[in-house]
């Protein structure tokens, strides 16, 4: 019997002038891995493992895949100019929109909500900062 | 690790008022004074996170009244959550940071939409001009449009805006012809009569732009449309600031042409020229000249700089 083929999905953050981008490749088993990245696309680290729970990612594939058919959009909205970043969700040749801006749909909603659970799972809750370490005036 | 607030990255207050030429002035100008700063989402620790910027780098401490936080209808409530997915926490410590380093006898005005839409920033804007802010700093862009001038158009008001972070690109609102449109630099210490050495920090927006009509007070040939940098300040993070975000670790070296925008903002302030005239057309009129030091190659209107960077506050 041949195993199930796993489907992948890709989430890119571009970063910020402050902050380094990541691509997140998580796997519909749960597993994934997150690369931190300069704006050019190069990494700035090797890809660090991490898992969500089986219900996050079938969750997640199910509203990528209700994305796509939904064809969802958002808004067009301001970034801030120091700290603003993209992010996108690609999935077997689909590209979402930017998910920083207002989605203007529940199934956008459901796809913002999803992309944060996973990046917190992956460890960027918080932006990866480039100017580590930190310093305190004195 | 510390840092001393000798000169060296990541910049003090100390270190800005030198640069920018404003150390004594500082001290005794500005009192009472309204600087707006408008972002998006909620920032709960702004006011302790401030607290601690101020104390720092010998501050007076934003006493009551000082610091006032409104949503987009310029009301002190509700105030919006952060969001997490879209966090501006960080942009709204860097602002609030940079107005008390250069104008520290100010009062300001935080300013959070309720999200990151262009119209609910611009209502934030005009929120900030309703209560009284003397110049009003909004260190956000979006791909340019002239969809919004009519938001940031308020001549007594000085409007500054950042040129944003991509290298040659034109955006929205700076290049609207009512708004002070901010370039970034890189700021290094150096033995100069000044004692500091600007350049083009060469990632910052700039270019002609792609809907406005050139103002009559644009003088300078290149663009048939606006020029869209109009003066700048320090913006390069690998010349950053020292700025302070309890939810981020703390102490940071941050960059970026908000950083500018806000300092040229808070010099708005202290200088007390925003009431006389069109902002913008105030930069025009004394550039070139000695109201700004100049950057970059030749002596004129440089396309990422615009007349230069602050030289005290005569072009404010």
């Amino acid at each position: 019997m041949a195993a199930a083929s796993r489907d992948s999905a890709t989430i890119v953050d571009s970063g910020s002038t402050n902050s380094y981008g990541y691509t997140i490749q998580l796997w519909s088993d749960g597993k994934g891995s997150i690369t931190l990245q300069e704006r050019d696309g190069s990494a700035v680290a090797t890809p660090k493992p991490f898992t969500v729970s089986a219900s996050t990612a079938a969750r997640f594939f199910s509203d990528v895949a209700a994305a796509h058919k939904g064809n969802i959009s958002a808004a067009p909205c301001m970034k801030s100019a120091s700290f603003g970043t993209s992010t996108r969700v690609k999935w077997q040749g689909w590209v979402s929109p930017d998910l920083t801006c207002p989605p203007n749909d529940s199934l956008g909603e459901a796809l913002v909500r999803d992309v944060d659970a996973i990046r917190q799972a992956a460890g960027v809750g918080a932006p990866p900062l480039r100017n580590a370490p930190r310093i305190e005036p004195s | 690790m510390r840092v001393a607030c000798n000169r060296a990255v990541p910049y003090c207050a100390s270190d800005l008022e030198a640069a920018y030429g404003v150390t004594q002035i500082a001290k005794t100008s500005g009192k009472g004074a309204l600087v707006a700063i408008v972002g998006a989402y909620g920032y709960p620790n702004a006011a302790s996170d401030l607290a601690v910027y101020r104390k720092t780098m010998g501050l007076p401490p934003c006493a009551t009244g000082c610091l006032q936080v409104v949503n987009q209808s310029g009301r002190s409530r509700p105030l919006p959550k952060p969001n997490s997915s879209d966090d501006w926490r960080l942009e709204q410590a860097l602002d609030l940071d940079m107005v008390s380093a250069i104008c520290p006898n100010c009062r300001i005005l935080l300013v959070q939409s309720n999200g990151d839409k262009n119209s609910d920033l611009a209502l934030g804007a005009n929120a900030a001009v309703a209560l009284g802010a003397v110049s009003v700093a909004n260190p956000y862009s979006s791909k340019e449009d002239d969809f919004g001038q009519g938001a940031y158009r308020h001549p007594g008001h000085a409007i500054t805006a950042s040129a944003g972070n991509e290298a040659g690109v034109t955006a929205s609102p700076c290049s609207y012809s009512g708004v002070v449109c901010v370039g970034g630099t890189s700021l290094l210490a150096a033995s100069s009569k000044r004692g500091w050495n600007e350049r083009p920090w060469g990632s910052g927006g700039s270019g002609c732009s792609a809907y406005v009509s050139k103002p009559a007070w644009q003088r300078v040939k290149g663009c048939a449309t606006r020029n869209e940098v109009d003066v700048a300040a320090v913006a390069d993070p690998a010349t950053g600031v020292a700025a302070y975000g309890s939810f981020a670790g703390g102490w940071q070296q941050m960059g970026g042409t908000s950083t500018a925008a806000t300092i040229v903002a808070a010099l708005f302030a202290l200088g007390s020229n925003a009431a006389r005239a069109n902002a913008p057309q105030w930069i025009w009129r004394h550039g070139p000249g000695a109201a700004y030091h100049h950057v970059g190659s030749g002596s004129g209107y440089d396309r990422e700089s615009g007349w230069g960077t602050p030289a005290g506050v005569t072009g404010f």
